[in-house]
């Protein structure tokens, strides 16, 4: 396993995307559901922060996932993990970047 | 150090050509090291490619996803003059969430007055709403409403309240499947201009565009039209991943929105 850790970042770049979407249902179902668990008055802050760490997390591991694939292992698999699992978590980290800033008003 | 790897093998020859090492021999009778098997990359080359990977995806969500970027955000004069109202039906909570965090910031960003509803119920909380509509009409001079609702019939909540107040009522946006046909029915309430959508409508993808454009830039007739080009753009686009499953004309057909009265009205207030 400790020879492999370098494998083991792309697919919890990948995996941390399940976490994203988690979160922000989580967020709904604790302001929304009926009866709610919880007021409306802290949900557009926690939602926010929450986006944009899951935005930073999201593209650490991301970048991360493709430099050690690409620096310790083969083409074949660095390419197929690479496209499987560290660009989607980099998309899923620019979608949530994008939201943050959209939500904000800012662009 | 090779390609940022410590070197722990024996003597091996390699060559470099686009920041790959690839190794060429191996000394008889060693059994090849993983890191000397196979194509690496340089450490620097690594983090460029990695950073690029990082923009394009960028790029990507912006091209695909998003609607771009409108860098000039500031706010129209008038601020203090006009006030917002937005209505969100019981819908999942996760849409309930989104309409909300999406919405109430450019409520309070662009409006003097904004207040948001969220109904856990159909028919819910009439009382709330009209009575804040009510004081919204009676303090701003401008008062826009939006519903984000399926189907509704809000418009009979609106026709209770006083007519002199009504003369108040700028903007109506309604998100309701069908419900393009009230129209008529809220400027003759007093509302200045009305938009809707004819059918079965994906009005959740078009609020996003209008939102966004009505806020910032034009008249209300163009935020319409530059938000159905965008709506149909993004529909082609769903109609080209589900390999024609969904078709963008018959989508567009129930969704495209149309603006009932002035036209050219604009987010902006002249005292």
């Amino acid at each position: 396993m400790r020879k492999r850790w370098h494998l083991v970042i792309s697919v919890a770049a990948l995996l941390f995307q399940v976490v994203a979407i988690a979160f922000m249902h989580v967020v709904a179902q604790t302001v929304y559901a009926n009866p709610p668990y919880s007021s409306e008055s802290w949900a557009w802050t926690v939602s926010l922060v929450g986006l944009a760490l899951c935005s930073g997390i999201s593209m650490l591991l991301g970048c991360l996932g493709v430099y050690v694939l690409l620096t310790r292992s083969r083409l074949a698999v660095a390419m197929t993990l690479i496209v499987l699992c560290c660009i989607p978590a980099l998309i899923g980290s620019a979608v949530y970047a994008y939201a943050v800033l959209v939500f904000l008003a800012l662009v | 150090m090779f390609g940022g790897l410590d070197y722990i093998g024996p003597p091996t020859v390699f060559c470099t050509q686009f920041g790959l090492a690839r190794t060429l021999a191996l000394p008889t009778g060693q059994f090849p090291n993983r890191l000397q098997v196979g194509t690496l990359m340089k450490r620097r080359h690594a983090i460029l490619v990695a950073l690029g990977l990082a923009c394009l995806a960028c790029v990507f969500v912006l091209r695909v996803l998003g609607d771009g970027i409108y860098w000039n955000t500031a706010v129209p004069p008038g601020k203090e003059l006009r006030a917002a109202l937005a209505i969100r039906d019981n819908v999942t909570p996760f849409q309930k969430w989104g309409s909300e965090v999406f919405t109430l910031r450019y409520l309070k960003r662009y409006y003097g007055g904004a207040w948001y509803f969220t109904q856990s119920k159909k028919g819910d909380l009439e009382k709330e709403i009209t009575s804040c509509l009510d004081t919204a009409l009676e303090r701003y001079p401008c008062v826009d409403i939006y519903l984000l609702a399926h189907s509704n019939e809000y418009v009979e909540w609106v026709a209770r309240l006083p007519a002199e107040r009504r003369q108040r009522l700028r903007l109506v946006y309604n998100t309701g499947c069908h419900n393009k046909s009230q129209g008529p029915k809220w400027l003759e309430l007093g509302a200045k201009a009305y938009v809707g959508h004819p059918g079965e409508s994906w009005s959740s993808v078009f609020y996003y565009f209008f939102l966004r454009h009505w806020t910032r830039t034009g008249t209300v007739q163009e935020a319409v039209e530059a938000s159905n080009h965008l709506m149909e753009t993004t529909l082609k686009e769903w109609e080209a991943i589900t390999f024609g499953h969904w078709t963008a004309a018959s989508l567009m057909e129930n969704s495209v929105a149309s603006c009932y009265g002035d036209g050219q009205l604009r987010l902006e207030v002249h005292p």
